[in-house]
């Protein structure tokens, strides 16, 4: 069964997703009992994954249909995809558990339709981390872009615009990003990953024009999916009008996997090489990523609803990525895939925590952060470690991303970008203490003044432990804990999973 | 034999500009339905350029899915749009000059790019030098299938296929899950809601002689993919396209009581569950997933033979939910959701 862990990882939620959308009839627990045991045996296969590609040191290939590569498909799992897909199989997990009051509040009619959009998404995530050929990457984006357009078309308001907006940037994204594999086909004649590796790295092809714009085109079309600035204002509407639950699926992972797919693209497709001496675009991107993360944090400062707030972070924590990403050092790179997993469980851990608050308090604005460390301390305090993690406060994993970040941007002499850190990190720190003021100070009084219309009377309502239900607590504490652990796990996630995936040449 | 283009690039330069001239007209028009026409229009110009390529598999696609399908569903939903032309606010104009300057870098830029392209249908250019061979000599013989592209499409790359699969079964889902659960108080009505209750002659006769034609001709495009340009994707939208044709010729209830609801959700999901249903019974048996040649036991043939009777198998899974796709598309779309009546 071991050699087969690699597909069932991805067909299991293809099946369930299918069976989901039949058995409307026999009620919303066998839907989420169903979507929950699917997703556990997907995780349970990614992580038996990571551990063999631990311990043999060798990625993982499997070949489909039993056909060699090239000319057949096949999957491959290194260090790099191994770490991303346990995040991936993990948040979803946590989010799938978690989202057993919140998907049906948000979803009265259709919940089952609802989860099989969310097992497929979560097929497509799995399936793009995990291909070794370009056009099957292709073929996964697009079923994870597709089910995540009906997945945030049923938030609330006004979210069919914003979901609309984001379908027309995405499909720009995905178009550009296919006309660039077309070009690498006909410059090359194939699609897989390693062999177009061997074939992109012969003298004739450096110098094609018709491959540099090949490139060109697939890194603008997943910097559209990325949402890196300026690219990124389809990201914030359609994200804080989504449902608790899609908020929590969609936004941790779709950037992060798209941040997975530029990697892959820079440095197994093409190489280091090619891309920091034949493309040259290190100090534009590095500007591009520097201003990202300022101007997400500061337009993050100036928003008053927390889930836009926390979108606008995401925006920011983008920049983080791809100026790592972009810096050509082993402590930029260190830090920039780091940051994927870090980034991946801090935004999972602070949209559970905002959508516990959500739930209990039904107010999105800061206000309902007032005296929520009374009301409810478990998520206060998970909140406050999500918090420390942006912010950058040992032990914490969100500090250790940072130190490589800033490392890498030292040894690279990016200025821009070590300020950028540095600013950005600021900024956070004022917005977050802005918000832990009124959890610590602010008076419960004036939000329930505020929902009574003024009355005084109401106002005298004591103040409660009004905890969220356990099946929403139990994920987020998961989330708070493995943000410590992972910050405290930093010396050997690196040593045995991010070492190993360093590119050569950089 | 090279494929000589030397006589035709009269033909090529006609349809480039009909092409162009389409594509200007469809963003140009006020109303929408024309719109949606003249992409039907356009769609149909790829597809010659396609048959010109000798692309015949992908032109039959083209001609089914973009010419024809696409254009009854844009026609669905525009018909729920009201579009009014606003004055142009000067924030906006000025979008518009970025964007046709950013348009126009890009066609630049790819422009450039024909600098050192091969020439068309160049035999010495990589894609036909690299896989190609290997998939014309070897195809057959691993595969038994005499249409390379089936082979290539259902076999060498079925795991694909089985995820474009995914794809359309994901669009039927999507559009249901957008459509069909908003609650009937904020429901848009739809004003001059055609009321048809198919008394007319002519298109009953028509639609009786030509549907079950067209059924045939479906199945026959499915079974016979393995030898002629077809397949699960062209069969599948045929079939879907007959019931469409029912439901324009008489109404969509008719249409409905023929294949209702539930039937059509069944098969949306039961295609891709055939297809995917085979790959897991392959893994079952000890082999890769979709590794057809585990079949050889169960059908006692030999395991090239299993591999052409398992591309047949997933064609059949792929015909289910195209086809059970159209027709969920259209329900939904040409009723706004609530499947009374509509179109």
């Amino acid at each position: 069964m071991m050699d087969q862990a690699p597909v069932l990882m991805i067909v299991v939620p293809v099946f369930a997703s299918l069976a989901l959308t039949l058995i409307g009839p026999l009620g919303h627990r066998a839907a989420y009992g169903l979507l929950i045991a699917s997703l556990s045996l997907s995780l349970t296969a990614s992580l038996a994954m990571l551990v063999q590609v631990v311990q043999t040191g060798r990625a993982v290939h499997y070949r489909m249909g039993d056909w060699m590569p090239p000319m057949g498909i096949e999957l491959v799992i290194d260090h790099l995809s191994a770490g991303v897909l346990a995040l991936v199989g993990t948040c979803s997990l946590l989010t799938a558990i978690y989202s057993l009051h919140t998907a049906r509040q948000d979803n009265p009619d259709r919940l089952h339709h609802y989860y099989a959009l969310f097992a497929l998404l979560v097929a497509g995530l799995l399936g793009m981390t995990a291909a070794g050929d370009v056009f099957n990457l292709y073929v996964l984006l697009e079923i994870s872009a597709l089910s995540s357009y009906g997945m945030l078309a049923r938030g609330r308001g006004p979210a069919y615009y914003a979901t609309f907006r984001y379908l027309v940037m995405g499909t720009i994204g995905a178009c550009f990003y296919l006309l660039g594999v077309g070009y690498l086909y006909i410059m090359t004649g194939s699609l897989n990953m390693a062999d177009l590796a061997e074939i992109l790295s012969r003298p004739e092809l450096r110098e094609s024009v018709s491959v540099r714009i090949g490139f060109t085109l697939i890194i603008l079309g997943i910097w559209i999916k990325m949402a890196l600035f300026p690219l990124h204002a389809w990201l914030p509407n359609a994200y804080s009008r989504a449902g608790t639950t899609t908020a929590c699926l969609i936004a941790p992972l779709m950037t992060k996997v798209s941040v997975y797919v530029m990697l892959r693209m820079m440095y197994t497709v093409f190489s280091a090489d090619y891309v920091f001496q034949q493309i040259a675009w290190s100090r534009l991107v590095i500007f591009l990523a520097s201003a990202a993360a300022v101007l997400g944090m500061i337009t993050a400062l100036s928003q008053r609803d927390l889930r836009k707030m926390l979108t606008y972070i995401i925006v920011a924590e983008i920049g983080y990525l791809t100026g790592g990403a972009w810096l050509a050092n082993t402590a930029g790179y260190t830090g920039a895939v780091y940051h994927i997993l870090a980034d991946g469980i801090i935004t999972l851990c602070l949209f559970m925590a905002v959508g516990a608050i959500i739930y209990r308090t039904g107010e999105s604005r800061a206000a309902a952060m007032q005296g929520i460390f009374q009301r409810m301390p478990v998520t206060a305090a998970v909140f406050l470690v999500g918090a420390a993690s942006v912010l950058g406060i040992p032990p914490t994993c969100g500090f250790f991303s940072k130190w490589y970040l800033l490392q890498g941007a030292v040894q690279a002499g990016a200025w821009v970008f070590v300020a950028a850190l540095i600013i950005a990190g600021l900024v956070a720190a004022v917005m977050f203490f802005k918000l832990l003021e009124k959890a610590f100070f602010g008076r419960l009084d004036d939000l329930m003044i505020e929902k009574s219309n003024g009355k005084p009377g109401t106002a005298a309502l004591k103040i409660r432990m009004d905890e969220a239900p356990l099946t929403m607590l139990l994920p987020l504490v998961f989330t708070g804990a493995a943000l410590v652990g992972l910050g405290i796990y930093t010396n050997e996630v690196v040593q045995y999973l991010i070492r190993w995936s360093v590119p050569s040449g950089i | 034999m090279v494929w000589d283009t030397s006589l035709l690039w009269q033909f090529d330069i006609l349809i480039l500009l009909m092409m162009v001239i389409c594509a200007v007209a469809a963003l140009a028009l006020d109303g929408l339905i024309s719109s949606a026409i003249v992409t039907g229009v356009y769609s149909f110009l790829i597809c010659l350029m396609w048959t010109h390529m000798m692309a015949v598999d992908v032109a039959f696609t083209e001609a089914a899915v973009g010419a024809a399908i696409s254009t009854v569903i844009f026609l669905g939903t525009a018909q729920y749009i009201n579009r009014w032309i606003k004055a142009d606010r000067p924030g906006e104009q000025g979008i518009k000059q970025i964007t046709l300057v950013i348009a126009v870098i890009c066609a630049v830029m790819m422009l450039a790019a024909t600098r050192d392209l091969p020439d068309w249908a160049d035999p010495a250019s990589p894609a036909s030098t690299h896989l190609s061979p290997g998939f014309i000599r070897q195809g057959y013989h691993e595969t038994a299938t005499p249409n390379v592209v089936t082979a290539v499409l259902a076999d060498y790359r079925s795991y694909d296929t089985m995820f474009e699969s995914v794809v359309v079964f994901a669009a039927a889902l999507v559009v249901m899950v957008v459509l069909r659960h908003t609650s009937h108080k904020h429901r848009k009505v739809l004003r001059l809601r055609p009321k048809r209750e198919g008394r007319d002659t002519v298109l009953r006769g028509a639609a009786q002689s030509i549907i079950p034609v067209m059924q045939i001709f479906a199945l026959y495009v499915l079974c016979h993919g393995h030898y002629s340009p077809g397949g699960g994707f062209q069969g599948g939208v045929i079939f879907g396209a007959s019931f469409i044709l029912l439901a324009l010729c008489y109404n969509l209830k008719f249409s409905m009581n023929r294949f209702r609801e539930h039937a059509v959700l069944w098969c949306c999901a039961g295609g891709v569950l055939l297809y995917a249903g085979i790959g897991a019974v392959c893994l079952a048996l000890g082999w890769n997933f979709l590794g057809y040649e585990a079949l050889a036991r169960f059908l006692g043939v030999t395991e090239v033979m299993a591999r052409s009777h398992g591309i047949l198998a997933v064609e059949v899974g792929v015909g289910i939910t195209v086809m059970a796709v159209m027709v969920s598309l259209y329900y939904d779309l040409a009723s706004g959701g609530d499947l009374e009546e509509g179109l």
